[in-house]
């Protein structure tokens, strides 16, 4: 008789157990006949029963969907983006929204918010280095009950790791749908720049495992928030600023302020905001967990947009290209092609010499990463050691 | 421990004495702290993990202290905003309140006046009316009455020294200050002023007094005037090898000041306001031509004025192939994100295809970075309208400013007109440009 196994965690639903088949003699006729039907819900359990019970990974998944009822995106309002990305920005992952500064990357996080809220979904605003003024904040249609903006105080990276990694218990509150983190080139600036100084007597392995911190913890960053979407049903909005970076055979050119190959493999969608005569613009450089094929200019979709009167993001009309709000039309310009003579590529990134934590010539530091015993005198050897020789050494 | 005190002021570090400078040497952050394993930590900095955890656990207790107070706004749509905790330190927590121009226009086109809590730059042109702003502000914000007591000024001056003459005269001559009783009136006397010479003292004197000057007088609003004059002495190009080095360190630090000054405002709840000089921006190679001309005109391409890329100019501009464009193009150029491009847009200058003369703010991108609000002040000249003789060179008449939100965190960007008098600087709404299309 199988014996009742716990419910797998988070999946929320039970599964019943069906004693395997008289007539199958051994587990693997079991296991070959759940290949064969698909579509079966019931979990079979082979006689030999030291094996645990498979789910197909198609069920599994359906059971994690239902449970978590919802949308899975929520738009901007701005269509041109939305359809770029798939509907809106997607529900457990992370968007990345960088650029110039004053190009319009909290207008756009502004209308999504508006947008979370419907009809009843709570929008937590970290307030990092520069405060919304009151006539920015959203206000939701009113009867929606959970609907709340809610800023909430994170003015250095150790409050904002703090807040993720060691969540006090009002974080996150009751019925989130939006995490929105402005500013975060800020926060990274003033503890890990950069370019960073060091004082003058430290030693060179010193300063590289400091400065490859930067990126570590931007993975650790990621790794958090991708956890945080995930694991409360949430979509996460990151804005980050903007940096120049020499690109070859280009004038300089603008680069997205944080980077680092863990965060952007650990970001799912990437739009970069910025602007020209007349309009703003959000580009679409990562959609839906894949990097964008580079168009025209050089940036896969790009979709029009501007600010209304209480800074919050409008689309334009895309076929006359006025802005819906009676504004400036948009000039008409030729386009000239810029003096390169082709479109930037984007290359796989490799990571530069300064993210890669150097431990080959620190002493003292285990390369097994703590499993060793501290005071074990006998080095670990990987492979290699046969039997007679393990016998000899004395593993403690 | 490297940034342990600036993150968590009141922390006590007694306990932990004998483990922090050896933390300090191995270079360990707090959130270094945070995301590595104590066991690393420990090894790293040959301190007992031990030490190291109590060190953690007291740090992550110290930060959830911060984190305790989220505000809530308009739950439900009703209308009620209820406060969860109020917010602790600063001067009057964070009530958000406005230094007026003493203008009804100027102050309508900046949502209510210069805001407080919040780093705001104005930046233009050799007598552009920088000054003139300042010094009106620094009378503004001494009506600003709190508990019965005005807020009072600090001025930090980086070339000349403050105009006190010009102050009495804007008293006397401005219909709002001087119709106010001896009384109510600004005085001279609630304005702090200080000169610095050099970065060290500017660092120094930014750092560790004004927060001491703010709490003791009541200050309501810091302004530094300018911010770029202690950066040019001290950064000459040097060999060309330490050239990198030398601008990679001056970003460094103007982050760092950014962040410093971010933080007076925010935390002491006061308007910090700087002034910065502009540089003249030469046009790159490829130019943008409207499309309302019958025929390329190609403006002579220059040398970039800055010194980090060297690209060859072109001498005229490729015309686009028609057959290949779309009806409706949003972008004018096959390169957006160039740095020359995005800078027409947020630096105040440039965002008019066809304007000459451009200007960039001084310390780049990574000042600009800082801040929260840029107003440039732009002026272009009237020329006499009458018959010239050929080679004869025309006659300027009069000036005209504007006032030019460039980006703002807290209102819509736009342009105003205003002009410069006895009284200070007033509006003129005759010429308020209507291409404010964002408001």
């Amino acid at each position: 008789m199988p014996k009742a196994l716990p419910s797998a965690a988070g999946l929320g639903t039970d599964f019943t157990f069906v004693e395997a088949d008289a007539s199958q003699q051994n587990g693997m006729a079991a296991v070959i006949d759940l290949a064969s039907t698909p579509n079966s819900t019931a979990l079979k359990l082979p006689s030999s029963s030291h094996r645990l019970p498979s789910v197909s990974a198609a069920e599994a998944f359906q059971a994690l969907s239902d449970a978590n009822s919802g949308p899975s995106v929520i738009p901007t309002g701005i269509h041109g983006l939305d359809d770029a990305l798939g509907g809106g920005i997607e529900v457990g992952k992370v968007t990345e929204l960088w650029g110039p500064i004053g190009a319009g990357k909290t207008a756009i996080a502004l209308a999504t918010a508006t947008h979370a809220m419907e009809p009843s979904g709570t929008v937590v605003w970290l307030d990092t280095s520069t405060p919304l003024v009151p006539r920015r904040l959203p206000t939701p249609s009113p009867g929606s009950t959970n609907a709340a903006f809610i800023t909430m105080p994170s003015p250095t990276l150790p409050h904002l790791l703090a807040l993720l990694l060691h969540p006090p218990s009002t974080f996150p509150p009751p019925h989130i749908t939006l995490l929105v983190l402005p500013n975060l080139h800020h926060l990274l600036e003033s503890s890990h720049p950069r370019n960073p100084t060091f004082p003058a007597a430290t030693p060179v392995a010193t300063q590289k495992w400091a400065a490859s911190r930067r990126y570590a913890i931007l993975g650790t960053l990621i790794t958090a928030l991708n956890r945080v979407a995930v694991m409360h049903n949430i979509a996460v909005l990151a804005i980050t600023g903007c940096a120049t970076r020499q690109r070859p055979g280009m004038p300089l050119g603008l680069v997205p302020g944080v980077g680092g190959g863990e965060w952007e493999a650990g970001v799912w969608n990437r739009v970069v905001v910025y602007r020209d005569f007349g309009v703003r613009v959000a580009g679409v450089q990562k959609g839906r967990g894949s990097a964008v094929a580079a168009g025209m200019h050089g940036l896969g979709t790009v979709a029009g947009f501007t600010v209304d009167g209480s800074g919050g993001a409008v689309p334009l009309e895309a076929s006359t290209g006025e802005p819906s709000e009676g504004g400036a039309k948009v000039p008409g310009v030729t386009l000239h092609p810029s003096p390169v003579r082709g479109l930037p590529i984007a290359l796989p990134r490799k990571r530069a010499f300064d993210e890669i934590a150097d431990s080959d010539d620190e002493e003292g530091v285990d390369e097994y990463g703590g499993w060793a015993d501290v005071e074990d005198d006998v080095a670990l050897v990987a492979d290699a050691v046969d039997s007679t020789a393990a016998a000899a050494i004395d593993l403690t | 421990m490297t940034g342990l005190l600036a993150t968590l002021p009141d922390f006590d570090l007694q306990p932990y004495s004998h483990i922090l400078p050896s933390l300090e040497k191995a270079l360990v952050s707090i959130s270094d702290l945070l995301t590595l394993e104590t066991l690393d930590v420990a090894k790293r900095a040959q301190v007992p993990a031990g030490e190291v955890r109590k060190l953690i656990e007291a740090v992550i207790d110290a930060l959830r202290g911060g984190l305790q107070s989220p505000t809530v706004h308009d739950v439900g749509g009703t209308g009620v905003r209820v406060e969860a905790e109020e917010r602790e330190g600063g001067a009057d927590g964070a009530r958000p309140w406005t230094i007026s121009t003493l203008d009804e226009s100027l102050d309508e086109a900046l949502n209510g006046g210069v805001h407080a809590g919040y780093l705001t730059e104005i930046t233009g042109e050799s007598a552009a009316g920088k000054t003139q702003f300042l010094l009106t502000l620094l009378l503004s914000v001494q009506l600003e009455i709190v508990d019965g007591k005005p807020k009072s000024a600090l001025y930090i001056s980086t070339e000349a020294p403050l105009q006190t003459t010009r102050l009495t005269q804007l008293l006397t001559h401005h219909p709002r200050l001087s119709t106010l009783s001896s009384t109510d009136a600004p005085s001279l006397s609630r304005i702090q002023s200080t000169h610095i010479h050099d970065l060290e003292a500017q660092e120094h004197i930014l750092r560790y007094q004004v927060p001491v000057l703010i709490t003791r007088h009541n200050v309501g609003l810091v302004v530094v005037d300018s911010i770029a004059a202690n950066y040019r002495a001290e950064f000459d190009k040097g060999s060309a090898g330490k050239a990198a080095q030398t601008l990679s360190k001056r970003s460094a630090q103007i982050s760092q000041l950014g962040a410093l000054l971010r933080g007076i405002a925010k935390d002491f709840n006061v308007a910090v306001v700087v002034a910065n000089q502009v540089a003249d921006r030469f046009e790159p190679a490829a130019q943008i031509v409207s499309v309302s001309q019958s025929t390329q005109r190609s403006r002579p391409g220059s040398p970039l004025s800055n010194a980090n890329a060297s690209t060859a100019p072109f001498s005229s501009a490729q015309p686009a192939n028609p057959s290949t464009q779309p009806q409706f193009t949003l972008l004018s150029t096959t390169d957006p994100l160039a740095l020359d491009h995005q800078q027409r847009f947020f630096t105040g200058w440039g965002d008019h295809a066809n304007t000459t003369n451009m200007k960039t703010p001084s310390l780049g991108l990574t000042w600009t970075n800082q801040l929260a609000t840029r107003i440039a002040l732009l002026r272009e000249p009237v020329y006499e309208e009458r018959h010239y003789t050929p080679g004869e060179d025309r006659n300027v008449s009069e000036w005209r400013r504007t006032m030019k939100v460039v980006v703002s965190a807290w209102c819509a960007a736009g342009e105003t007109g205003y002009e410069i008098w006895q009284g200070g600087v007033r509006g003129i709404a005759s010429k308020t440009d209507t291409q404010a299309n964002e408001s």
